[in-house]
């Protein structure tokens, strides 16, 4: 095998990484904003029996009033969201891309058939939690005053909220999400679990024939992509250098 | 008539009363400070006036309107909210500028949006407008100035002017040179006074006694939820009746010494 042929194998596995890469933040930055939407949700469908003012007598019952009052203010969307982004992020990526792959055959008898298609699923989902989280961070670091300013100026919620906050929330961002990015290139290859013929795949099949070095080798297939992306993220980051938050 | 009126507004968080019953009356052209020391609940009535808060009790009027009523449970639509809140000016403690736009985009952001909403209209071209407001405010030059490289001061007469350009009937200033020191807060403080010659009617939440003393037509001492005195400033600094007000001063001109 020459060092020629070992690297064009890579490369064709290297660009199954490339595509899961590519549509995994393709789907997962706006699914992320989403969830963002709802773990933030202020919704609370009981609140408004509290708001007419009929409520207030039993949130004065001694001791039983302060739980009746948090059920009157239960956010269901904010609850559920909130549960599912700690499951994803409370268990192993790996054991997601299996559940992916294998539940729907396993309980609904429509079997995963194409693998790249499981493991893109399975990452959008993971990495839209970790987005959403970044997402919210970075709203919530936004100074009250921002909002105030914006309200006492005139302007709609929407108004301070594209056209003020936004930007801000986008500066400072930024670096979280330049981290998440750059670990997503590199668990693209934990597909290999259900077998997309991923660059570590492809390196392993030289392995069982005796080859051990292209395993390593793929290490500089990551380096080098991650290098670039540093570069692009770094380039992002000056650009908005201009001001201060 | 009084162009706005304050009516007996209460305002308590949880078990706080925070304002204990406030009324005062402000004319055409008058400059208010009102002075108290922290926790008295200053800012509490500039938040209920600026409807950054909701009041619970009391009522707001202004021009012979009600813009604020206690006992309804009104609710209002945006576009009147917005109505509402463009009788007012509101220049903060803390500036709170929009760092991600110049001097001038900062004033002119609302200008435009406020034009295209169809609630404000200026004479002339926007951007012209409001670097003539740069201009009064003495930062003619500073107009692609980002925020954070302007000093506090300026950044505070950047808000001034932003505030101004959307021609509030009212002007509100919330400790607006705290955050300063005493060479900035002189700064600002001349462009209040050049204000306040214009006619301009202000209310000012301020610790400058000095510049209280010259500058404004009515004094008002708050404590602990309630005005306890006003008047002109002379019957304030010179001849206070409340013991509150003459030890609350008194403290003032001891620190003002040291």
């Amino acid at each position: 095998m020459s060092f020629n042929q070992v690297t064009q194998e890579l490369l064709k596995g290297f660009w199954q990484n490339c595509q899961l890469f590519g549509l995994t933040l393709l789907f997962a930055i706006p699914l992320g904003f989403i969830i963002t939407l709802g773990s933030m949700s202020k919704f609370a469908p009981l609140a408004f029996i509290v708001r007419r003012g009929k409520a207030d007598k039993l949130i004065k019952i001694k001791y039983l009033g302060f739980i009746i009052k948090h059920i009157l203010e239960f956010k269901p969307i904010c609850f559920i969201t909130r549960v599912f982004v700690w499951i994803i992020r409370g268990t192993p990526l790996l054991l997601q891309l299996l559940v992916v792959f294998y539940i729907p055959g396993l309980v609904f008898d429509i079997p995963m058939k194409n693998r790249l298609l499981a493991a893109l699923i399975a990452f959008v989902i993971n990495y839209a939690a970790y987005f959403s989280e970044i997402y919210r961070g970075g709203i919530e670091a936004i100074p009250r005053g921002q909002y105030e300013a914006g309200q006492v100026l005139g302007l709609t919620k929407p108004q301070v909220f594209f056209k003020i906050v936004l930007m801000q929330v986008f500066k400072r961002i930024i670096p979280p999400m330049g981290n998440e990015i750059i670990t997503l290139v590199k668990d693209t290859s934990l597909a290999r679990i259900i077998a997309v013929a991923e660059i570590l795949k492809a390196a392993e099949r030289f392995t069982a024939r005796g080859l051990i070095w292209p395993l390593f080798y793929t290490g500089a297939f990551f380096l080098l992509f991650n290098g670039l992306l540093t570069i692009i993220l770094g380039w992002i980051e000056k650009k908005f250098d201009y001001y201060r938050t | 008539m009084a162009l706005l009126s304050v009516n007996q507004l209460k305002k308590s968080f949880g078990k706080v009363d925070v304002l204990k019953g406030i009324s005062f009356d402000v004319e055409q052209g008058e400059v208010i400070s009102i002075i108290g020391s922290s926790g008295s609940g200053k800012t509490t009535l500039f938040r209920c006036l600026n409807f950054l808060e909701r009041a619970d009790e009391g009522n707001i009027v202004l021009d012979g309107k009600m813009i604020f009523d206690g006992l309804s449970h009104k609710t209002y639509s945006a576009k009147e909210m917005r109505e509402k809140q463009l009788n007012f000016g509101l220049v903060f403690q803390n500036f709170n500028l929009f760092p991600q736009y110049t001097a001038l985009e900062n004033v002119t952001l609302a200008m435009k949006l406020l034009a295209k909403d169809g609630l404000k209209s200026f004479d002339g071209d926007i951007n012209t407008v409001a670097s003539s407001y740069l201009s009064r405010v003495g930062l003619g030059d500073k107009l692609s100035f980002y925020p954070c490289q302007l000093s506090g001061g300026q950044q505070q007469r950047v808000a001034i002017a932003r505030a101004l350009a959307l021609n509030p009937k009212i002007l509100f200033f919330d400790e607006p040179t705290s955050a300063l020191d005493p060479l900035l807060t002189n700064e600002v403080l001349s462009t209040l006074k050049s204000l306040a010659k214009e006619n301009m009617t202000m209310i000012i939440v301020t610790h400058e006694m000095k510049f209280a003393k010259d500058v404004s037509t009515k004094v008002i001492y708050m404590d602990g939820g309630y005005i306890v005195e006003s008047g002109t400033p002379e019957q304030i600094f010179e001849n206070p009746k409340q013991p509150q007000t003459r030890s609350f001063l008194s403290s003032f001109i001891e620190t003002e010494q040291k």
